[in-house]
């Protein structure tokens, strides 16, 4: 995990499993104090339940998501989150409703 | 499973649901929890309710409908669970039995006399029910064809869709056990469409309190498919004790919409959400809401059996989830019915076959042929088996014969005014069919007594510094080759002067005579004799306690009663395990022949005796023995190596000197006939493979004797 692209330095960008196997460790960065502007996604390699809940609370709390990755994708859609809204095909994909 | 069966099944079911019933019933006055046991009876009357939906029996559920109404403001807190509604209720639930026994008896539409008993049992459950709620009226079980639903929010109250709703809420521990709801959910894919979902986060926590390996959302699904549902739960079956799992088939009732937004909590939530998936339109929502608002003394799970579950394979699951809780339900649906005569027939059989089979035992002995004395004792062996469980076959539990007593109990102190309640022990106690019907009729006597007399009234019993409740107690347990059934009451106890005043005053014993507090309460069961200061219609005209003995020394039984003046009285009763046959001891005195309760007996020494008394020093006890060469006066002078055998009975020993043991021998009890009736010590004969007749010993007797005189010369000759 490190600073992101350049034009959002203040996103965290995850990258591999977010898996239960990673959910202890990933939980103290993606819900830090100050709560961090956005998550990039771009190299999240697989995605679990686990992991989804960790982008909901994150969503939650004001952190936006952004460069979806595939895999990361499949699973949103299949669970009918809306993508960010930097994704290719968000638009397409999101149900009519917005998330809580 | 053909219907038959399945009625069956029902039946039985019901007769077990209907017992739970009354037994919570008359619990539940008493109780300080009573949610528990309310739900008890209110399960009991849905899942008759629900179970006689499925085989379209519409007079069942019409009137349990009714019944169920009122548990239901009972459960909600409407209605009180007084006194004279448990009456009602009980009256109900015989109406119900008697309407599933007339179905046990192939009756499916009730008869004009049922009908009948009926109508005056629902008028009272009306009257109960402050608004006058309708009776549903049992619906088709049928399912309604799709085709024929229209768009707009169905009058019969289905949903349009064509989906399937799966409302699925993993446990929290589904993620650390290896299992991620996302396979699941995957899998269903690959069997049909998930037309709509909703991921629900409500339960996700805040940050600090996440737990990022526990699982908090949950899923709601619009699924299309042509699968079953057992099919679609079986993808879930992994995960199906860790998860919340609803299926709802498609154009479910609205009422199971309701159902199952009102089991998430979240009313407005899960609404939003099955509209949301697709699988309710608004107005769909807004009527399924308002059908449960329009009613809300009828709550949701009643609207939903009352108008029956749309797929009968629904009804079904609960019922094998029912069977699998009630295992001893399904071990019933293996038993047989036979008839009492039969059995009895096949144990004199097996008795005539013991003897015929000591005859031939004998004549091989004395033929002297290896072979043949081989055979003859495979047989025996085989034979005693043969008897072993033909006399199983009328063993019986006495468990149910104890619970009818709840009933007595219950009703009695009702009409006495006093608070009592029954408890029971040792309900599993097998013994005799015979006697077990036999003993009902004493044990009545003796229960409604100790109420009567026994437990004092609640005003009494305060001041005496007694809980206000007073408690009897039913038990039944094995010992040594007897049945041993209490019943013992925590009330005022007999008292020794008034009792002893009673039997001088009649006659009975001399006033200056002294006995022991044993023999003074064996007075009670004296004809005639009664101290209670007032009668009652229940109790207290002296008949009674004197017939009770008479019914159970008739069953070859003693009763004895002890007592604590002040704290209560128990009366104990043994009877013989069986009527028929039993394992003997053969014993001989000169040329004649006894037999012995092989249960009975403890062991066998050889004759000793302290010089001039009647009584031995067995390992340091004293055993007082009786020569049953002077007790039945036989001729002829002892023989050198005489032996003693040990009886045991309630706890006494007493010996028995005898010539010779002649060892076990199978026997089959013939009663004396009228003519022997007072002859003491002897409780019936049995006939020896030789043809001869013994006679068998009665112990009970011969042990009070033997300790009777035993303890009288001892008491003359230890110096006090």
């Amino acid at each position: 995990m490190k600073p992101a692209t350049p034009d959002t330095p203040e996103a965290l960008r995850v990258e591999g499993e977010m898996t239960i196997f990673r959910a202890e460790a990933l939980k103290p960065q993606l819900l830090a104090e100050p709560v961090p502007a956005a998550l990039d996604l771009a190299e999240v390699t697989e995605i679990d339940t686990a992991g989804v809940q960790l982008l909901l609370l994150a969503q939650r709390r004001g952190t936006r998501l952004q460069q979806a990755s595939t895999a990361v994708c499949d699973v949103l859609t299949l669970l009918r989150i809306p993508l960010p809204p930097d994704t290719p095909d968000a638009a397409a994909a999101s149900p009519a409703k917005a998330a809580p | 499973m053909n219907l038959d069966q399945a009625l069956q099944t029902f039946v039985t079911e019901s007769r077990e649901l209907l017992e739970e019933m009354e037994t919570a019933l008359l619990a539940v006055e008493q109780a300080q929890e009573k949610d528990d046991l309310v739900n008890a009876i209110f399960r009991a009357a849905h899942t008759i309710k629900g179970s006689a939906g499925l085989f379209d029996l519409g007079h069942v559920v019409a009137f349990t409908h009714v019944v169920e109404s009122v548990l239901d403001q009972v459960r909600d807190g409407h209605l009180a669970m007084a006194e004279g509604l448990v009456v009602l209720l009980l009256s109900c639930r015989d109406h119900l039995s008697a309407l599933i026994e007339a179905l046990a008896a192939g009756q499916l539409e009730p008869d004009a006399a049922l009908q009948l008993a009926g109508e005056p049992l629902v008028a009272q459950l009306r009257v109960v029910l402050a608004a006058p709620a309708a009776v549903a009226a049992p619906a088709s079980a049928r399912p309604v064809p799709a085709q024929a639903l229209a768009a707009a929010p169905d009058p019969a109250g289905r949903a349009h869709t064509d989906c399937w709703h799966i409302s699925l809420r993993p446990g929290a521990d589904v993620l650390r056990n290896g299992m991620d709801p996302l396979n699941f959910i995957r899998y269903l894919q690959t069997m049909g469409e998930i037309v709509n979902m909703v991921t629900v986060d409500t339960a996700l926590p805040d940050a600090g309190a996440m737990d990022p390996t526990a699982c908090y959302l949950g899923f709601e699904m619009a699924y299309r498919c042509s699968a079953d549902k057992q099919a679609i739960e079986n993808v879930f079956e992994f995960v199906r004790d860790d998860c919340a799992l609803n299926i709802l088939p498609p154009h479910s009732r609205y009422a199971d919409y309701a159902l199952l937004i009102e089991r998430q909590g979240d009313e407005a939530k899960l609404g939003e959400m099955l509209v949301r998936c697709g699988t309710l339109t608004q107005r769909e929502l807004d009527e399924a809401l308002n059908r449960q608002a329009a009613s809300p003394d009828k709550p949701i799970g009643e609207v939903l059996v009352a108008q029956h579950l749309v797929q009968p394979e629904v009804v079904e699951a609960a019922l094998v989830k029912q069977k699998q809780i009630k295992d001893s339900g399904a071990q019933e649906s293996r038993s047989v019915r036979v008839d009492a005569d039969k059995l009895d027939q096949l144990i004199n059989l097996v008795g005539e076959l013991i003897i015929a089979g000591a005859n031939v035992n004998l004549i091989a002995r004395r033929a002297q042929i290896g072979e043949l004395q081989e055979s003859t004792s495979k047989l025996s062996m085989l034979v005693e088996e043969v008897r072993d469980s033909a006399l199983q076959l009328r063993m019986v539990k006495i468990g149910a014969t104890f619970n009818r007593f709840q009933r007595v109990v219950h009703d009695v102190s009702r009409d006495l005014g006093k608070n009592i309640v029954l408890e029971i022990a040792g309900e599993d106690t097998e013994l005799d069919k015979t006697v077990v019907e036999k003993i009902s009729d004493p044990l009545m006597h003796l229960v409604r007594n100790a109420m009567d007399h026994g437990i004092e009234t609640a005003e009494l019993r305060a001041q005496r510094g007694k809980p206000e409740q007073g408690t009897l107690m039913l038990n039944a347990f094995h010992d040594s080759g007897s049945i041993v059934i209490t019943v013992q009451d925590d009330g005022g106890g007999l008292n020794r002067e008034r009792i002893l005043a009673k039997a001088v005053e009649r006659g009975l014993v001399d006033s200056g005579h002294h006995m022991s507090d044993n023999e003074v309460y064996g007075l009670i069961f004296k004809p005639g004799f009664s101290t209670a200061e007032k009668v009652t219609n229940l109790s207290g005209r002296g008949v009674g306690l004197d017939v009770v003995k008479r019914n159970i020394t008739a069953l070859r039984g003693t009763v004895e009663m002890s007592s604590n003046e002040g704290f209560g009285t128990t009366v104990t009763i043994r009877l013989p395990l069986t009527l028929a046959i039993i394992d003997g001891f053969l014993v001989g005195v000169g040329k004649s022949t006894f037999a012995i309760p092989l249960d009975m007996i403890e062991e066998c020494i050889a004759f000793s005796a302290e010089p001039g008394h009647n009584y031995t020093n067995l390992r340091g006890e004293v055993l007082p023995f009786i020569r049953l060469r002077q007790l039945f006066s036989v001729p002829g002078a002892p023989t050198r190596g005489e032996n003693i055998v040990v009886l045991k009975h309630a706890d006494q020993k007493a010996g028995l000197v005898v010539d010779t043991l002649l060892g076990e021998f199978q026997t089959v009890i013939k009663p004396l006939g009228q003519m022997f009736n007072q002859v003491k010590c002897i409780s019936g004969s049995t006939i020896l493979g030789s043809g001869e007749v013994a006679l068998i010993l009665d112990v009970p007797s011969l042990v009070r004797q033997a300790i009777h005189s035993g303890v009288a010369k001892k008491a003359e000759t230890v110096p006090a």
